[in-house]
This record gives C-alpha cells, structure tokens and sequence, in this order.
C-alpha cells in the first residue's frame, strides 16, 4: 500500500495498533477516516493595569486519535490484522466465539499511523528505507475511551477514540511525530511496544 | 494431553471463561491457538519402572 505523494499525502494510510508485549495489529483494511487531535500547548492571557499582557502557560492537553471504521467482529482474537475495537476497551479475547464483557479494566495501547509512498508497505510500524518518503505518529501509553458503533445509515460503523497524556508520570514523552523524506535516512520500524519501550 | 499457557500480552486476555492477568501462565487441558499466548505442552508424569525380576543363578 503506499499513499500518493505529490505535494500532500492522500487516499491511503496505515493504522496499526499494539497492546503491550502484542504484535502490532493492522487496522488499515477496516478503517475509513483518521483524526488526530494533538493535544493544545495553550495559554492565558493576564491584562495588566499598565495595559501589558502577561502569558500564562497551560500544561499540554491530551491528544486524541478517532477512527471511523467498519469491523465485522468483536475484537482480534488473534493475528496481525485488526478485526474489531471492542476488546480494546475491555478484557481482550483469545478464543472464538469472542465474548467481551464490559469491565473495569483499563489496558495501554501503542497507536501508529503513517503515510509512506514504500508500495510494498503493509504495516505502520515498518522501517522506511531512502528513497522512500514517510511521515508517521505514534502514541503510547494511551487508552481506547469510547468504541460506538452505528448503523444510522445502514451500514454499521464505529467511531472508536484513543486517548493519551502528552507525558507518564516520569515526564516522559508518549506522542512522536516522525518523517523522513526522499533524500532522507531510514526511518526506523518502531521496537516492539512493551511497559517500558515505547517505539 | 495439558498444555502450560502464558499470556503474552501485558494486558488481561480472556480464554473462554478463563481470564489471564498480565504475563500470568495457567495449565489448560484445551491448547489455545491465539498468538496472545505462549503454548508449552507440560510433562507427562512417567510412571515408575517396574523392576525386572532377576533370577537368581545357583551357584
């Protein structure tokens, strides 16, 4: 799969999903529309009585990730290719027929979406080599907040949010941006996500 | 035939109506075919030999 590059990237993209210590699932094949919402790096403004303004920093918002997609199952029960979002929000199943109940655990998750012009790339996780343009962002440590199905208009889509803090508790960084362009170096595949490696 | 499974996963994975908490292993009698697992299949128990009855020679 490769996206068009010329000038923007267009029509196609990857989206891959990785619970910890999981391979990277890819969702590509269901998926319709991607927003990213990275979070504000926003601020206040205090008006002095001299009639100066004063910039008041507010801490980073968190970034969003929807997706519209159309699953047939319930969840991935297995596999490398994303079937469902279900057991993103609740206790994944291993085993069909899938059946998820909904609880009270809250599981991290690694998302990643990339535009690359490599055809033969399948995953979004991937290294692109020189030659080859790509623009990638990654997330982890987040979670999946909301998975809403509808079938408003006869066919059954779901809207499926991804949300996660700009930093852990340590301050470390849980969202990159990466690229690199034609002329550029690798961009390496991201490592294996686990509770202490991010991509 | 029981197998030793692992759950791979650093999240909780539901086999059937058996949850796997993080990395927690179980033996199950059915062998789960999900990459979410690592599958061993345990030891049988080998039954104690039996002596072989030597006859003592005259001498």
């Amino acid at each position: 799969m490769s996206s068009q590059f010329d000038g923007a990237w267009s029509e196609t993209a990857l989206v891959g999903i990785a619970a910890q210590s999981g391979s990277d699932m890819a969702f590509q094949a269901i998926t319709e529309t991607v927003d990213i919402d990275i979070g504000d790096k926003d601020f206040d403004v205090i008006a002095t009585l001299g009639g100066g303004r004063l910039v008041k920093f507010t801490p980073q918002e968190p970034t969003t990730i929807t997706l519209e997609a159309y699953p047939v199952e319930a969840g991935t029960d297995s596999g490398t290719t994303g079937l469902g979002f279900f057991d993103l929000l609740n206790t994944t199943s291993a085993s069909q027929p899938q059946d998820l109940d909904v609880d009270r655990t809250r599981s991290k998750y690694r998302i990643a979406i990339m535009w690359t012009d490599l055809s033969t790339a399948t995953t979004a996780n991937e290294a692109i080599g020189t030659n080859n343009a790509a623009l990638r962002v990654v997330a982890a440590h987040g979670y999946f907040t909301s998975v809403k199905p509808s079938f408003t208009d006869g066919v059954l889509k779901f809207t499926v949010t991804y949300k996660v803090p700009p930093f852990d508790s340590s301050g470390t960084a849980n969202v990159a941006i990466q690229s690199t362009d034609i002329a550029g170096a690798t961009l390496t595949a991201l490592a294996s996500y686990t509770s202490t490696t991010r991509w | 035939m029981s197998y030793k499974v692992t759950n791979k996963l650093g999240n909780p994975v539901k086999f059937g109506d058996t949850i796997f908490q993080p990395h927690e292993t179980k033996v199950l009698e059915e062998k789960p075919t999900s990459d979410k697992f690592i599958v061993e299949m345990t030891e049988e128990k080998e039954e104690p030999k039996k002596m072989k009855k030597v006859e003592r020679r005259d001498k």
